[in-house]
């Protein structure tokens, strides 16, 4: 029997532009660390060997420290790391993998995966499709590959990088036909996949799956941060996903209509584990005062500087400001003020065109007539 | 704001006074023209607009006339519920108090009480309405304008809302906050939007660029796709081409050898052709040598006849040369003989001529010698003569001078005439004298006795002037014959004759020189001449000697002609001699030109047989050498070897020919090789840069700045999102209140209107109706069913609807209203209306401070329930002293 350890998408050099410089640099450390977690896993759980099905890096136009900080990563981790170039870092001119910064400094331990089947372990052969540009590899390119692959006598592990077809309305550069046949005519054992950034069974006898990405990037993964530990012996197959990140993309929707709920809102938010390491991203809907407003804005900036970024709210608002509460009705506001406040009410509330900044001339107002400083 | 009591002191033509403002009634103030009713207004107006320091000419304006005294205000007044007193020392050192929440309030003074009046009238009192509500004596009571500036009014005006505190200046802060984002008229951007939008759209731009690098590095991976299968093709080609060009390279080898072949049978066929050539050469040499001989044969026999032919012209030339020169030689001869004839005959004409001198010599001499003869008597005269012109001058002068003496003393001499009868005789100096004629006339030069018949006697005696006269005389006549016997002359006339003798004698020495001069010419002396006519005489004779045998011509004339002719023939027989030389001369010539003749001819005729000679000598050693019979058949043998060798050459030819295609088809292989190995090169170079780009940017930190640039770009964004909903609010907050307070303004217009309508109605009767214009002042009024504009309105109409205008104004305004007063207002109005007037104020007072000024007491009587107070001390210092320490009753009397 053989164990393994299957990743892919580390996508290194990925940047996240709505972080601070700050948790910028938190977010690439994590994601060197799922590398050390990886080796450590691998370490722990047997595995012979780690494969990284694509996507190792963002660009190959990485940067060096970058890749000089994944190499000793995976040197330090003292497993063999398989790496399949994906079409992020495809083995086009201008490779990554063909790059000094990679070459000089790759450890022994770390292989770039081709078509032809390497023995990544006693009796279990690996190969892989890698890109060799930013055209996926054709059906020729896929079964050259496989044929190799399937002339060698063991288990065999093929690491391939592309859409299989899963999600309706995506563009399939992997089909599952291809996959089925490599399992069924060729003997493939296992498919290690990558480029879908959610664990996924590509669904081809439970021997072809994606891995998803080892540290989360974005809020519509499913399942992020894990890794697959695969388990072959004679004709079978076992999978088991193993934690290794320790990021999250959290989005929430609130409902405020008035303090109680904001509060209630905010301390859920506020128990949630690992905040640091967490980047949010809230919806707000409801109606209130200005004041209600003000708080939701105080609620979120305190928030802020507990997680590791929250994204700017008021992109996704939709709170409704009103001329009401306690405090509009001290302002006293008569004559014509009253009139014009009577109208910006009635247009933010009426989810027109103007209605965002309807709320936004309210809340202005109320500020305005308090007296308080133009913000 | 209302007003309790104002005292006033010092103030233009005051000394003192005071006014206490009744509550709720109108107050009526009475009192004759500049009596100062008007100074109690303003007054008040200088209390808060003006420091009690203040050196400005309003201050200045009000200060007593002829007084030393600083005018002092005091006014008591409520504003905002607080009741307060005020009051001011207008002067140098002026003096503020203010007291505020009476009794026992704020005591402030100095600047800071003067500070708090204004802040507190700021703040309560609306200056839009203060101003227009205040009216002054003088100006006329135009409609107030402007009330919409009025913060109160409109405040007031403003339907039902009661307070507002917000109002005005919430619409003015939603402006500036409208105006941090978007300029004033034209809604641009401006400020931190503006930056924002600018900033976004850099850092746009900053990705856009590193990402067009991007691109182009993409560009340039995509390159190395394209180029490297090419780079196999070609590889591949440039193997084909190789194998193909070794095949090739076989036939070649051959083709090298053919073209070797080729070239040796050029060679030899070149050779063979050579010597064919020469053959043929001497062949064609040695017949020309040939008939080159034969050819001199005969040209030289021509030329040896020829030479002959020339050699007889020859000796006719000889003869006829000496027939001439005998021709010549008579010629000469003759000639000679007439040159002899010439010569004598000129002998002849010489002697002639010499004769002729001889001749002509014998004259001179002959002339000469009688002239000396002349000359000799001449000067023998001369020699004796004692005479010259000066004596005769000398000898002139002394005669004239006796004869002048002579004329004088008879001129002095008495004259003595007797007459008597004829012939009678008388006696003078004892000598008698017959009177011939009966008349004697005498002189009496000395004295003189005449004696007549009769006896009488006449003794005539000369004077003393004649005896000097006559002494004279006699000196005078011995001078003149000294002179005489000097010139040997017996009188003047022989002078006279001498000195003429002398003067030709002298003539005929000069005249017989000149014929002498003349004789001798150029000729020195006599003998000189003589000498040379005795030589010619000689000559002469012996040339008659010589030639006495034959006759010589008698005359030079005949010599003369007999010497022409001699001439003439000698003439002509020089030309013959001449014509002769010449005809020896051409037939020297002639001689000479045939015998050159005949030489060259012979010359020539021996250099061809010279020449013939060595053309058989060569033949004849060339036929030796190689006889002809063998050269032929040289020849033939060498045509035969040339035409073997052309044939040898046609064949190699051909087989070049043969070769050639496979020798074309390597060229063009190695050229195809050397384009395809070109091509090779360059898509290796291409790509090498390419990757070397790749490389480079891979190694660069392009990744980076994209990441930091989009990162840059990201919050650049959101800060305008935020930046632009802040904008849009404020916008729409702005307009939203700018769009409110528009519509309440126009609401305004007809609730004013209807207030001044219904005043309106109280004084011009039920159809009263009033418009009012943007500015909410009256525009027209409609009454008995007619609209006029204000305009056309008559004054009096004009002045009532401007006060019920006010009265309205002051009415809507409220608690925030100000006191409201008429100065000599209502002037044009009837007695019917005034009192309509008057009532309607009064029903005002109750709700608003009204105070009417009034020169004209009684004129406000129809106003019930009103306070009149009189001013009747008129503006004179005598009132004001009055007024000292008395109450103040004495100076305003009240009514009612």
């Amino acid at each position: 029997m053989v164990r393994f350890l299957h990743s892919s998408d580390w996508q290194l050099g990925m940047t996240r532009h709505f972080l601070g410089a700050e948790a910028q640099g938190r977010f690439s450390d994590a994601r060197i660390e799922a590398i050390e977690t990886l080796g450590r896993t691998a370490r722990e759980r047997d595995a012979a060997f780690v494969v990284v099905a694509g996507d190792v890096f963002e660009t190959n136009l990485v940067p060096g420290d970058v890749v000089r900080r994944a190499l000793d990563a995976m040197g330090d981790a003292g497993v063999p790391f398989y790496l399949l170039p994906g079409n992020h870092d495809a083995l086009a001119p201008g490779s990554v993998y063909e790059s000094e910064r990679f070459t000089r400094r790759k450890p022994a331990n770390v292989h770039v995966l081709g078509p032809e089947p390497v023995e990544a372990a006693p009796g279990v052969w690996l190969a892989g499709v890698p890109w060799r540009s930013k055209q996926a590899p054709g059906e020729a390119e896929f079964f050259a590959a496989v044929q190799a692959l399937g002339g060698m006598a063991g288990e065999r592990v093929l690491a391939a990088h592309g859409q299989v077809e899963l999600a309706p309305d995506a563009a399939v550069t992997l089909p599952r036909a291809w996959l089925e046949r490599a399992v069924r005519e060729f003997g493939i054992g296992y498919a290690a996949l990558g480029d879908r950034h959610s664990l996924t069974d590509a669904g081809v006898d439970r021997r072809a799956w994606y891995s998803g990405t080892p540290e989360p990037t974005d809020y519509d993964e499913l399942e992020p941060g894990k890794a697959l530990l695969v388990a072959l012996e004679g004709g079978r197959c076992e999978v088991t996903p193993v934690a290794v990140g320790r990021w999250r993309f959290v989005e929430r929707t609130w409902e405020v209509h008035d303090g109680a709920e904001l509060r209630a809102a905010a301390e859920e938010l506020g128990r949630l584990p690992e905040r640091r390491r967490t980047v949010l991203r809230l919806r707000v809907r409801g109606t209130g005062g200005p004041e209600l407003r003000a708080a939701i804005e105080a609620a979120v900036d305190e928030l802020a500087e507990s997680f590791a970024a929250v994204e700017p709210w008021e992109r996704y608002a939709d709170f409704v400001v009103r001329a009401e509460g306690e405090g509009w009705e001290a302002l006293g506001l008569a004559g014509f003020a009253r009139a014009a406040a009577k109208e910006l009410d009635r247009l933010a509330s009426d989810d027109g065109p103007d209605a965002a900044a309807a709320s936004d001339a309210l809340t202005l107002l109320f500020r305005l007539a308090r007296g308080g400083a133009p913000a | 704001m209302r007003y309790h009591r104002v005292r006033v002191r010092n103030f233009r033509g005051i000394t003192e006074a005071e006014v206490a403002f009744p509550e709720g009634r109108l107050l009526v103030i009475e009192g004759p023209n500049e009596a100062g009713k008007s100074s109690i207004v303003e007054a008040i107006g200088l209390l808060f607009e003006f420091t009690a320091e203040s050196n400005s000419e309003e201050v200045r304006a009000v200060r007593p006339e002829g007084r030393d005294a600083d005018p002092e205000v005091e006014l008591e007044f409520s504003l905002g519920g607080q009741r307060c007193r005020y009051r001011k020392v207008f002067g140098r050192r002026g003096a503020t108090e203010l007291e505020v929440g009476l009794p026992g309030g704020r005591q402030l003074t100095g600047r800071e009480a003067h500070n708090e009046a204004k802040r507190l009238l700021e703040a309560g009192v609306d200056s839009g309405l203060f101003r227009a509500l205040r009216v002054l004596q003088g100006e006329s009571l135009t409609m107030a304008g402007d009330l919409a500036a009025s913060a109160s009014l409109l405040r007031a005006l403003d339907g039902g809302a009661g307070t507002d505190p917000a109002g005005e200046s919430l619409f003015e802060r939603a402006q500036k906050e409208m105006q941090r984002y978007y300029t004033g008229s034209r809604r641009q951007e401006t400020g931190e939007l503006r930056e924002a939008r600018e900033k976004a759209s850099a850092a746009a731009e900053e990705v856009e660029r590193l990402e067009g690098r991007l691109r182009a590095l993409e560009e340039r991976a995509r390159e190395i796709e394209a180029l490297e299968p090419r780079a196999v093709e070609l590889r591949q080609a440039i193997g084909e081409l190789e194998r193909r060009a070794a095949e090739l390279a076989e036939q070649a080898d051959a083709y090298r050898a053919a073209q070797q072949a080729a070239e040796l049978a050029r060679t030899e066929a070149a050779a063979a052709t050579a010597r064919r050539e020469r053959l043929d050469d001497e062949v064609k040499r040695r017949e020309t040598a040939r008939r080159e001989a034969e050819r001199l044969a005969g040209e030289a026999e021509t030329a040896r006849a020829r030479a002959a032919d020339l050699q007889g012209t020859v000796d006719a030339a000889r003869r006829a040369l000496a027939e001439a020169e005998q021709a010549a030689g008579a010629a000469r001869a003759r000639l000679q003989e007439l040159e002899r004839g010439a010569a004598l005959a000129a002998s002849d004409y010489a002697h002639l001529q010499e004769e002729l001198q001889r001749a002509q010599m014998q004259d001179r001499l002959s002339a000469y010698d009688e002239a000396a003869e002349r000359q000799a008597a001449a000067q023998a005269f001369l020699a004796g003569c004692r005479i010259d012109a000066g004596l005769l001058d000398q000898i002139e002068t002394a005669a004239t001078a006796l004869a002048r003496t002579e004329a004088q003393l008879r001129s002095v001499t008495a004259k003595v005439e007797v007459e008597g009868p004829a012939d009678a005789t008388v006696y003078v100096d004892g000598q008698p004298e017959t009177l011939a004629g009966g008349l004697l006339a005498r002189e009496a030069a000395e004295e003189l006795r005449i004696e007549l018949p009769g006896g009488f006697a006449v003794t005539v005696r000369p004077s003393q002037s004649q005896g000097l006269l006559e002494q004279r005389l006699k000196e005078q006549r011995e001078q003149l014959d000294r002179l005489l016997a000097a010139a040997g002359a017996g009188s003047v006339e022989a002078a006279r004759e001498l000195e003429q003798r002398r003067r030709e004698a002298a003539r005929e020495v000069e005249d017989a020189s000149r014929v002498m001069r003349q004789a001798l010419r150029d000729l020195p002396d006599r003998a000189d001449l003589a000498a040379r006519l005795e030589r010619t005489r000689q000559r002469v004779a012996a040339y008659r000697a010589e030639h006495a045998a034959r006759g010589l011509p008698a005359t030079l004339d005949e010599a003369r002609r007999v010497s022409e002719a001699g001439d003439r023939q000698l003439a002509a027989a020089k030309s013959a001699l001449r014509e002769a030389e010449q005809a020896v001369h051409t037939a020297r010539d002639a001689l000479a030109r045939a015998e050159r003749e005949a030489a060259a001819a012979d010359e020539r005729a021996a250099a061809l047989e010279r020449q013939l000679e060595q053309a058989r000598a060569a033949l004849a050693a060339a036929e030796a050498e190689r006889p002809m019979a063998a050269l032929d058949a040289d020849l033939a043998a060498a045509r035969g070897e040339a035409a073997q060798a052309e044939a040898k050459l046609r064949d190699a030819e051909q087989r070049l020919r043969e070769l050639a295609g496979a020798g074309a088809e390597a060229a063009e292989v190695e050229r195809e090789l050397e384009a395809a190995r070109k091509e090779l090169r360059s898509v290796e170079d291409r790509v090498a840069e390419a990757r070397g780009a790749l490389r480079h940017e891979g190694e660069g930190t392009l990744q980076a700045e994209l990441d930091a640039s989009r990162s840059k770009l990201e919050a650049a964004t959101v800060r305008l999102e935020t930046v632009e909903r802040r904008a849009r609010a404020a916008r729409l907050l702005a307009e939203t209140l700018s769009k409110h307070r528009e519509a309440a303004r126009q609401a305004y217009g007809p609730l004013l209107g209807e207030r001044l309508a219904a005043l309106g109605r109280r004084v011009f009767g039920d159809d009263f109706e009033v418009d009012l214009d943007a500015g909410l002042a009256p525009a027209r009024r409609r009454l008995g069913g007619t609209w006029l504009h204000v305009q056309q309105l008559s004054v009096g109409a004009r002045e009532q609807l401007a006060v019920l205008h006010r009265a309205a104004c002051a009415a809507a305004a409220g608690d925030g209203g100000v006191p409201f007063f008429l100065d000599d207002a209502l002037g044009w109005s009837d007695e019917g209306r005034l009192a309509e007037m008057a009532r309607v104020l009064a029903d005002l007072a109750r709700e608003v401070q009204v105070v009417v000024l009034t020169c004209q007491p009684g004129r406000f009587a129809a106003a019930n329930g009103a306070e009149v107070v009189r001013i009747d001390g008129g503006r004179t210092g005598t009132a004001g002293r009055a007024a000292d320490g008395q109450a103040q009753g004495e100076l305003f009397a009240r009514g009612d």
